[in-house]
């Protein structure tokens, strides 16, 4: 067995795709050393909020063990640039006070990273954010050869890698004898690397890589390859 | 038409009508109408088809002509207010109900008004109803319930003088029946002097089912228990094998019979063929179809899931006598007379005698006359439940229905639809609510919380910002906002529907609805059977699935979820009697006798166990170890032995078990040697400190988690869409496994959550039947025994996959387990 065929888990595994080191991380970021770069994907804060107002009773605490969650990722890496890949409100009435209160501490807590938002369907309705929110909105953004989106769109030719998220990607590992229920993943395929969602209050949906995919799982705050796309990748090679 | 009758007593009116449909009435139907007419409450037992509508029914007719004696006095134009309500369990029984209700008012020439109000009935009708309501009315639980928002129809409910539950039995034991209670207790409330009756099959607590029925405040000297009448013949017979195989047949379905189950078809002239689920019903219509091609048109199948238009096709044909058989679902045990359904086929076991009882009562629906059933195995074991279910029956042992005690969902349903219904203040409704024997218990704690939750989102301690439901003013509790009064009416109710998709021709009619999940993994030209016809996938739009005909053969059925039903405690007592009497050599009976074969294997490759010994059997598979246990308490008890013996066992040992169980045993795999002499002695079966340890595998199992599911719709933290129906609200969609954990971490108090736990272990695991088994286990024998092979007795246990698990291992160990398994298999292959 070779040294690239052990399969560890690590809460910072490092990847190499279209010719750029990434990092994917217990955390369900990505980190992109070179651009000193945290991504994030599908935050949906004030989703809580939003079922409150439709008279639906969820308590607080999502939001904060969100922003929580991106704090350690950001501290961590020492990253001086945030990007989130769409979905960062549920909706329109996740900007309740109680939610503003949280993400404005979360932007004093972090005043020399440049944060920037790449809209995704959810942040459609937003209308404008407060002007003294440190955050700027793009429909998306190029970092020379890969593009960052919201949608897992078809990746233009002049484009290696699209960074992206909206699906909330999980798989699920099943062997003749056992079967876990659904893991968050980061997902690879056609040029596209999905990240998994972030929001402690979002659902998942299950994908099923295919032949020419790769997948890595995120178990208890570690990323790990799921073995069949391992296997895919080091048959074909060999 | 209106003749004006002649002068005559109630009485002599009465006889008159029985007459004409050619029938003198019953005395227990006399002793029903003499307590109504006492003003009486009750509850009237018997099999179907024995004249209990007309028994509950002639009652307050009876009592409107007392009153008005003089006919030329009664004006059809202006019928009398309310009367009576008459409330069912499914919306489509409500046309028969009301034909077999209308009959006597129109031979009788009352000026009475019978309509219906269900969830299909038109806008235009509720309108006019909500201005007046007709003399009688027919309804469901759910438009009972929504009929309490309306303020204006309240006062309409003062004179009300009669509530009829039919059905009684299929309420009794679910949210339905707690929702019938408190909306019961709301009309006594407005009708102090209310007679209630209900109608139900026989059970085996009916002193308890009249109890909940009537409420924790109804005196004993003003209700009756009226037994209807007895001379009911019954006929249960069971369909043998030719050869028995060495193993409990595979297929699992038994289709293997569909010749010999064809000849008795034959010779019947309408049969209804009952299977236990709907892919069975798919299945068995196919085959019984392929075997008889001349049969096309004269066999329907019906099903919950299929389209009402082609339900109500299937019904008529039934109706009329002209379907020769119909292959169905529990949709078929209720209501409705087919008079001319002669033969009952049951397909695989009924579950309980009770049951059994029931269904054979589908067939001989006149009185008088006698009704027959066959029984169909689908595994050989199936043939010790049936013998041991005509003991149960012959002994009188009939199953209860336990009531739910205090759920606090439906509560919290229920108080939002009382403070929409014109509001409510705090002590005089906790009297109320406390007047139903589920809620009897209610503490002023759960009162309050429950309270909180409508108003506040949860306790005063916890935040919920910006939650509104219901509003305080002048200490009145009421709502006030339109949208909340909107989207209460749009989830009142119990039940649970799954994400549902249509399943359509590309044409446009509609076949019936399949579950997202089984949809959602079919690829375009994959062929299914469904609704009786095999069809193929063409593709999904707007949450429909497009199909279209398609031959030759299928990839798959379609499965529905759904409660399987348990055996019952006392089937199960009974199979272990029979096993013990095999044991012994002993062997009563044609069903018993046929199978002497399959119980030789069992005693010779491991061992029949008698009632004191519990029956241990240790198999060595591939990819690991199997443990059978078959202490023979039915499913549901399994399942929480199975868990429980997980959780123990994995405390001293890191490892991973998947679990299977039926109603005759468990299985437990693990991918290491299972310790059981060990386990044993370190307590596995033990009761000591059973609740805690029931509570930590139930946690391991997720079950509260899966529990939690209905509940969260019931307290409206789940948004109900209704099949077919685009999702408005996509943004308000959250599963129940994803609430439920947040729940957990963000208010774990939240008495939601303690009550999925209580659920789980009242209802799921029937906690109190598995602490009875586990004594009965201390007091037995052990036998543990390594068979060559897998045994008949654990063969139907290997048909269910292995599904629950219990891990004593990080999430993240086992996943690596898994990753190396799965390496390693790759590098077989």
């Amino acid at each position: 067995m070779t040294d690239a065929q052990t399969n560890k888990m690590t809460d910072r595994l490092p990847i190499e795709l279209a010719g750029t080191t990434l990092q994917l991380l217990g955390g369900r970021g990505v980190w992109m050393p070179a651009a000193k770069t945290l991504l994030v994907a599908d935050t949906h804060l004030g989703k809580e909020a939003t079922f409150r107002r439709h008279h639906i009773p969820i308590p607080t605490g999502s939001t904060t063990g969100t922003l929580a969650a991106v704090t350690k990722m950001l501290q961590e890496t020492d990253a001086t640039r945030f990007i989130i890949l769409g979905d960062m409100f549920h909706a329109r009435s996740s900007l309740s006070p109680d939610v503003c209160e949280s993400l404005e501490a979360f932007f004093n807590r972090h005043p020399s990273v440049e944060m920037l938002l790449v809209r995704g369907n959810h942040d459609a309705h937003l209308g404008q954010l407060p002007a003294a929110w440190p955050i700027d909105i793009v429909s998306q953004y190029a970092m020379d050869r890969i593009l960052l989106m919201h949608h897992p769109i078809e990746v233009p030719s002049d484009f290696d890698l699209l960074l992206c998220g909206h699906l909330h990607p999980a798989i699920r590992l099943e062997t003749m004898i056992d079967k876990t229920g659904k893991l968050p993943c980061f997902w690879y395929s056609q040029k596209r690397l999905v990240l998994p969602a972030i929001g402690e209050f979002t659902g998942t949906h299950r994908i099923h890589p295919g032949p020419r995919d790769r997948a890595w799982m995120v178990v208890d705050g570690q990323v790990m390859e799921h073995a069949n796309t391992r296997r895919q990748r080091f048959t074909r090679r060999v | 038409m209106l003749k004006s009758p002649q002068p005559s007593t109630p009485n002599q009116s009465v006889e008159r009508f029985f007459d004409t449909i050619g029938f003198r009435p019953f005395r227990f139907q006399r002793s029903v109408w003499r307590a109504y007419r006492d003003g009486q409450s009750g509850l009237v037992h018997s099999a179907t088809g024995t004249g209990k509508t007309l028994a509950a029914w002639m009652g307050p007719l009876l009592s409107f002509l007392e009153k008005n004696r003089d006919p030329t006095k009664w004006n059809p134009k202006r019928p009398p207010p309310l009367r009576i309500l008459w409330i069912t369990p499914l919306r489509a029984l409500a046309g028969d109900t009301e034909q077999s209700l209308r009959a006597p008012i129109d031979a009788l020439g009352l000026p009475w008004r019978l309509e219906s109000r269900t969830g299909d009935s038109k806008a235009s009708l509720k309108a006019r109803q909500r201005k007046r309501l007709p003399t009688a009315l027919i309804t469901t639980p759910e438009s009972l319930s929504l009929m309490l928002t309306h303020q204006n129809m309240l006062d309409q409910f003062a004179n009300l003088e009669g509530v009829i539950v039919d059905e009684w039995h299929e309420l009794l034991g679910t949210k339905r029946g707690v929702q019938i209670e408190l909306a019961l207790a709301r009309l006594r409330r407005l009708s102090p002097h209310l007679r209630t009756w209900g109608l139900s099959a026989t059970l085996g607590n009916l002193q308890q089912a009249q109890d909940t029925l009537l409420g924790a405040q109804a005196c004993p000297e003003s209700s009756r228990i009226i037994e209807g009448s007895k001379d009911k013949r019954l006929k249960i017979e069971s369909v043998i094998p030719n050869k028995i195989d060495r193993f409990p047949w595979s297929g699992h379905i038994g289709t293997k019979m569909v010749p010999q189950v064809a000849e008795l078809l034959e010779q019947s002239a309408s049969t209804l063929v009952f299977a236990n689920t709907r892919s069975q019903t798919e299945i068995w219509y196919q085959h019984l179809l392929k075997h008889r091609r001349d049969w096309a048109g004269q066999i329907a199948v019906h099903h919950g899931s299929l389209d009402a238009s082609v339900r109500r096709w299937v019904e008529d044909g039934l109706r009329a006598g002209s379907l020769r058989a119909v292959v169905c679902t529990s949709s078929l045990d209720l209501g409705v007379d087919f008079t001319a359904v002669d033969l009952v086929v049951q397909v695989g076991s009924p579950k309980g005698a009770a049951r059994l009882l029931q269904r054979a009562g589908r067939s001989g629906h006149q009185p008088g006359v006698a009704s027959r059933l066959v029984f169909v195995p689908t595994n050989a074991i199936e043939l010790v439940e049936l013998a041991a279910a005509q003991d149960a029956i012959r002994q009188r042992k009939l199953e209860a229905r336990e009531p739910i005690h205090k759920p606090l969902d439906v509560l919290a349903q229920h108080l939002v639809t009382i403070a929409i219904g014109g509001g409510f203040e705090s002590a005089e409704l906790l009297a109320e609510v406390r007047s139903t024997e589920a809620y009897q218990s209610l503490t002023d704690a759960e009162w309050e919380w429950v309270i909180d939750f409508v108003c506040r989102g949860g306790s005063s301690l916890q935040a919920y910002p910006e939650f509104s439901r219901v509003e305080t003013i002048n200490g009145r509790y009421t709502v006030t906002q339109r949208r909340v009064t909107r989207q209460h009416r749009m989830n009142i109710g119990t039940i649970v529907s799954d994400a549902s998709m249509k399943v359509k021709y590309m044409k446009g009619a509609t076949l019936g609805t399949a579950e997202e999940n089984f949809i959602s993994r079919l690829s375009p030209g994959e062929k299914f059977l469904f609704a009786g016809r095999l069809v193929e996938m063409v593709r999904v739009k707007d949450n429909a699935a497009y199909v279209r005909r398609a031959t030759g053969q299928p990839d798959t059925v379609p499965r529905w979820m759904g409660g399987r039903m348990p055996l019952s405690s006392e089937l199960s007592d009974a199979l272990r009697g029979k096993l013990e009497e095999a044991a012994g050599g002993q062997l009563v009976g044609r069903e018993m006798k046929a199978l002497s074969g399959l119980m030789k294997i069992q005693q010779r490759w491991s061992k029949l166990p008698r009632r004191d010994e519990l029956l241990i059997e240790r198999i060595k598979v591939r990819g690991g170890y199997q443990l059978f246990v078959f202490p023979f308490e039915g499913r549901l008890v399994h399942e929480g032995l199975s868990a429980l013996m997980a959780y123990r066992m994995s405390q001293y040992q890191k490892v991973t078990f998947s679990m299977a169980c039926n109603d005759y045993g468990l299985v437990l795999q693990s991918p290491s040697i299972i310790e059981i002499d060990a386990a044993i002695e370190q307590g596995v079966f033990s009761t000591d400190e059973l609740t805690g340890d029931i509570l930590s595998s139930m946690n391991a199992t997720e079950m509260a988690k899966r529990q939690f599911r209905q509940i969260a719709r019931v307290a409206g933290l789940i948004q109900q869409g209704f099949p077919g129906q685009q999702k408005k609200s996509s943004h308000l969609q959250a599963s129940s496994n994803l609430l439920f954990d947040v729940f957990n971490q963000y208010d774990p108090d939240n008495l939601l959550l303690d009550q999925s736990r209580r659920e789980v272990l009242q209802h799921q695991l029937e906690a109190s039947r598995m602490f009875d088994a586990l004594e009965r286990i201390g007091r037995s024998q052990i036998v543990i025994t390594d068979p060559p092979k897998v045994t008949p007795l654990a063969f139907p246990l290997l048909v269910d996959k292995l599904r629950a698990r219990v891990s004593s291992e990080t999430l993240a160990d086992r996943v690596a387990r898994m990753q190396r398994d799965l390496e390693k298999a790759a590098g077989e292959s």
